[in-house]
């Protein structure tokens, strides 16, 4: 399994290729850990190269998130295909993990996001 | 999708039925002796490699009785493992479509008015049609084929279209998977639905297809579902195997589960099973036409592994079928879970899942770990009831 990151604006990409599972999927955790510590606001992980996953993955998947809600930082899930979408069908998972269309899809997503929490910090038009 | 992938890269070992044997030897080709698993001699050929029509044809026409794989780890090979369930749970399919559609085709009205108008030629599930006038008969009624596939296909293909929760790609499968549901329906029963087009009796015969239709392309689900099964498992006995083993090389360290993910400490162990010729085996029991009642459309798969722990993994493997989880997502286990830690006996999850999957689609499911004292070898055994 590979990992390679890459930047669109203030979103990091993850984009992960090859079967991911109990030997080598703790290696997105540390991964995304490192990048939890360099305060990094938002994070796709794209799976659209990774061919199947075991529930060693799905369950890094699983933790990932709950770990970057936690802290408040914003994940989407891409690419989620054939064998992956089974994996996480068959493990209901589908509704509880965030999953996007596209990589597009979860950009554009997290930039809504960003600029209704930068409105909602900014002060009312108006205000003193 | 393993029916887009023409050759799957493992190597197998295939046995073969009496059929199959018979064949191999009236066209003067090779057989081998094979020693299997459990330690039985089988007739059959080694392969080097699978070429996913010639297995399905052979399946097809009962040559096959078993598959099976020997190796010393599973990892790497999971998408050849996924293609490979996917094709055998895919051609037992069509075969049984092929039964029921033939059983409806008899029990309809149109066969039932054709036995009342000619009872001297009755057509009923002992009848024999002759191959060559059936050929020529549909050859006479080849440019309708296509108006009474469509009549079966359009509502549920209108289905499938129209399902928002199903990706471009999925519906592109049930497409070719429904297109290889029609080429298994009868010949004999073409002819008549081309001929009887347009009368009532046509519309009650159309609607039970269709709805034998739709119920086999959700089917397609559990070969699905059983290939990632079958991936857990395969993970599950390899990582207990490969723990056991390094316990053995390593006595002077703890080792953990989680060292094997250490390549190097992999390798030894690889290097050591190699060289005891201390493998992990999974093998497909596919059905044939035995004597035997009930064994049609039962698929048999077992995992082999040369462990001591035989207990402890019939106690893991009955928690988990026991283990009702309507409802439930995986994700419940691992908040329960006190780390974030994962293991491979999670997957073993994915037996209670696949079991509910099965429940609802009208499959059974049965899971037994058993020993093979003679070898060493606890069995991992998933049996399918299509």
């Amino acid at each position: 399994m590979e990992i390679k990151i890459r930047q669109s604006g203030h979103v990091h990409i993850l984009e992960i290729t090859g079967e991911m599972d109990f030997y080598s999927a703790f290696r997105l955790r540390e991964v995304v850990q490192k990048i939890v510590a360099g305060n990094i606001p938002y994070l796709v992980i794209d799976l659209a190269e990774v061919p199947c996953v075991d529930s060693s993955a799905v369950g890094t998947l699983v933790s990932v998130h709950a770990e970057l809600e936690k802290r408040g930082r914003s994940l989407q899930i891409t690419g989620v295909r054939g064998s992956v979408k089974k994996a996480l069908e068959l493990t209901r998972l589908m509704a509880s993990l965030p999953i996007a269309g596209s990589i597009d899809e979860a950009v554009e997503r997290m930039r809504t996001e960003s600029t209704e929490s930068t409105e909602a910090t900014s002060p009312p038009p108006g205000g003193p | 999708m393993s029916e887009k992938n023409p050759v799957i890269e493992l190597p197998v070992k295939i046995t073969l039925t009496s059929e199959g044997i018979e064949w191999f030897i009236k066209h003067k080709r090779q057989l081998q002796r094979l020693r299997m698993a459990d330690g039985s001699l089988e007739y059959g050929i080694p392969l080097a490699n699978i070429t996913a029509a010639s297995l399905q044809k052979m399946i097809n026409i009962d040559y096959i009785a078993a598959v099976e794989l020997a190796r010393t780890e599973f990892t790497g090979k999971r998408r050849q493992i996924i293609d490979l369930t996917k094709l055998i749970v895919y051609r037992i399919l069509y075969k049984k479509f092929e039964h029921e559609t033939f059983r409806a085709f008899l029990d309809s009205p149109l066969i039932q008015r054709w036995n009342r108008r000619y009872p001297s030629r009755i057509i009923d599930v002992h009848s024999s049609f002759n191959q060559a006038y059936v050929e020529n008969l549909l050859m006479s009624v080849a440019p309708q084929l296509p108006l009474v596939s469509q009549d079966i296909q359009e509502p549920v293909l209108l289905g499938v279209r129209g399902d928002r929760s199903l990706s471009e790609e999925e519906k592109q499968i049930l497409y070719f998977l429904s297109d290889r549901y029609m080429i298994s329906i009868r010949n004999i029963m073409w002819c008549v639905l081309v001929k009887s087009r347009g009368q009532r009796e046509y519309n009650t015969i159309i609607r039970q297809l269709q709805g034998l239709l739709t119920e086999y392309l959700a089917r397609g689900r559990i070969a699905e579902y059983l290939a990632l099964m079958l991936n857990e498992l395969l993970t599950f006995t390899e990582t207990s195997h490969y723990l056991e083993t390094a316990r053995r090389l390593y006595p002077e360290r703890r080792v953990r589960i989680q060292d094997l993910r250490n390549g190097e400490m992999r390798s030894a162990i690889r290097r050591h099973m190699q060289e005891h010729r201390d493998l992990l085996y999974l093998s497909y029991q596919v059905s044939g036409k035995g004597p035997s009642i009930g064994t049609e459309n039962r698929l048999r798969i077992a995992v082999f592994n040369r462990t001591g722990e035989h207990n402890a993994i019939k106690q893991r493997i009955e928690d988990k079928v026991d283990r009702k989880l309507p409802g439930r997502a995986l994700a419940d286990f691992y908040r329960e879970a006190l780390t974030w830690e994962v293991s491979p006996e999670l997957g073993l999850n994915y037996l209670s899942y696949l079991q509910e999957e099965c429940g609802k689609l009208g499959v059974s499911l049965d899971s037994k770990v058993t020993q093979i004292l003679s070898r060493e070898l606890t069995a991992v055994n998933l049996t399918l009831q299509f």
